[in-house]
């Protein structure tokens, strides 16, 4: 700063020329390099700037109105960050116009009735002249629906639990096929049926070998009292 | 499966039927194979030991029924199958009509479509089971009324 108003780096004056100043021209800017200035200043000009500072390239933050700058905040700069508030016609800015903006290449695009192209983020209202957002990034190799393997796994898992009266036999090894589907199953994708398959498969093993172990002891006990064999004479008699 | 095309939502489902269509395949041969053991081998041999279940803890298992349901499936008494194990009448329809109709579908019988599947028939054979296993016992337990 060298104590002019319109000398470089001034701060909080109007129609600045400067180059490289903190702000510009709070309004009618014509300025360069001051915060609301152009090249290279913080903010560009708050209104009707059509100075160097609104129009500049490389300003953080654009005019705010009414602004055919390049480089400001809101204004229509190339290669600012953010771009014009109302009626800009920017290129380069991170963040669009609010309103009739005309913003080419900027990081954000414009809020409403903007023109500008390649912004970041798109129109807000009236996408007549530029698409609004970037296609959403879908991945088409991840789906959360269940896989064959997995709704298998959960049929076994079911199965397991109801047939563990029957010794544990046929539901240890339902429970060990629903397992086995449904790691495998889990492996390609995950989904609700997929843990839900494991939790009932490893309840099915679970409780099939209980009632295996209950039943090979509740044999030997009947044996070694000697009621088994009259069960069995009973029942096959 | 949010956010897909449709198209591709479409064949994932397609894709989904015919692995269950050949996983059905093969838990029929398995059931077969077990059964015709079970027929020739084992049947008469194994002690009819009652359930574990129902004989220590007092209430009925969750599968409480489901033989002398499958028995009266058979038989075509789908009211008392239904009786003594809801599951099993539901299980046949679902799992039936799916293989049935995905296999006459493969078949070549174009104007008979393929049942989709939905992960409902799964949710709702659980919601079954667990209500069928709360009612038995309620019955059994407060009003004494068994199977």
């Amino acid at each position: 700063m060298d104590g002019n108003n319109f000398g470089n780096n001034d701060q909080y004056t109007q129609n600045n020329t400067d180059a490289n100043g903190q702000y510009s021209g709070y309004q009618n800017s014509q300025g360069t390099g001051e915060q609301y200035g152009n090249q290279n200043s913080q903010y560009g000009g708050y209104q009707n700037s059509q100075n160097g500072g609104s129009q500049s390239t490389g300003n953080q933050y654009g005019s705010y109105q009414n602004n055919q700058g390049a480089g400001s905040q809101y204004s229509q700069n190339t290669g600012g960050q953010y771009g014009s508030y109302q009626n800009n016609q920017g290129a380069g800015n991170q963040y669009g116009s609010y309103q009739n903006g005309q913003n080419t290449a900027g990081q954000n695009g414009n809020y409403q009735n903007n023109q500008g192209a390649g912004g970041y983020y798109g129109n807000y209202q009236d996408y007549t002249q530029r698409p609004p957002y970037p296609a959403p990034i879908v991945n088409n190799n991840v789906s959360n629906k269940a896989n064959g393997l997995q709704v298998a796994g959960l049929i076994c898992g079911i199965l397991a639990i109801c047939a563990c009266w029957c010794y544990g036999v046929v539901s240890i090894i339902l429970g060990i096929a629903g397992l086995i589907c449904a790691i495998t199953g889990n492996s390609r994708n995950k989904s609700g049926v997929g843990i839900g398959a494991l939790v009932c498969s490893i309840i099915g093993l679970v409780l099939g070998i209980a009632s295996l172990i209950y039943y090979i002891w509740a044999f030997q006990y009947l044996n070694e009292i000697g009621y088994f064999d009259a069960i069995m004479n009973e029942l096959y008699r | 499966m949010t956010g897909l095309p449709v198209h591709e939502q479409m064949k994932k489902s397609r894709e989904l039927e015919e692995e269950l269509f050949h996983i059905g395949i093969v838990f029929i041969l398995l059931g077969a194979a077990a059964g015709s053991v079970y027929w020739f081998l084992l049947r008469g041999r194994l002690p009819q030991v009652p359930c574990i279940m129902s004989t220590v803890i007092g209430l009925y298992c969750p599968g409480c029924g489901g033989t002398r349901a499958i028995a009266a499936l058979v038989q075509g008494r789908i009211l008392l199958s239904a009786w003594y194990h809801p599951l099993i009448p539901y299980s046949a329809v679902i799992m039936g009509g799916f293989m049935l109709t995905q296999g006459l579908h493969r078949l070549g019988i174009k104007r008979i479509k393929g049942w989709k599947f939905h992960n409902w028939y799964l949710y709702a054979g659980i919601v079954i089971l667990v209500i069928n296993f709360l009612v038995k016992n309620m019955l059994r337990l407060i009003w004494g009324i068994t199977m």
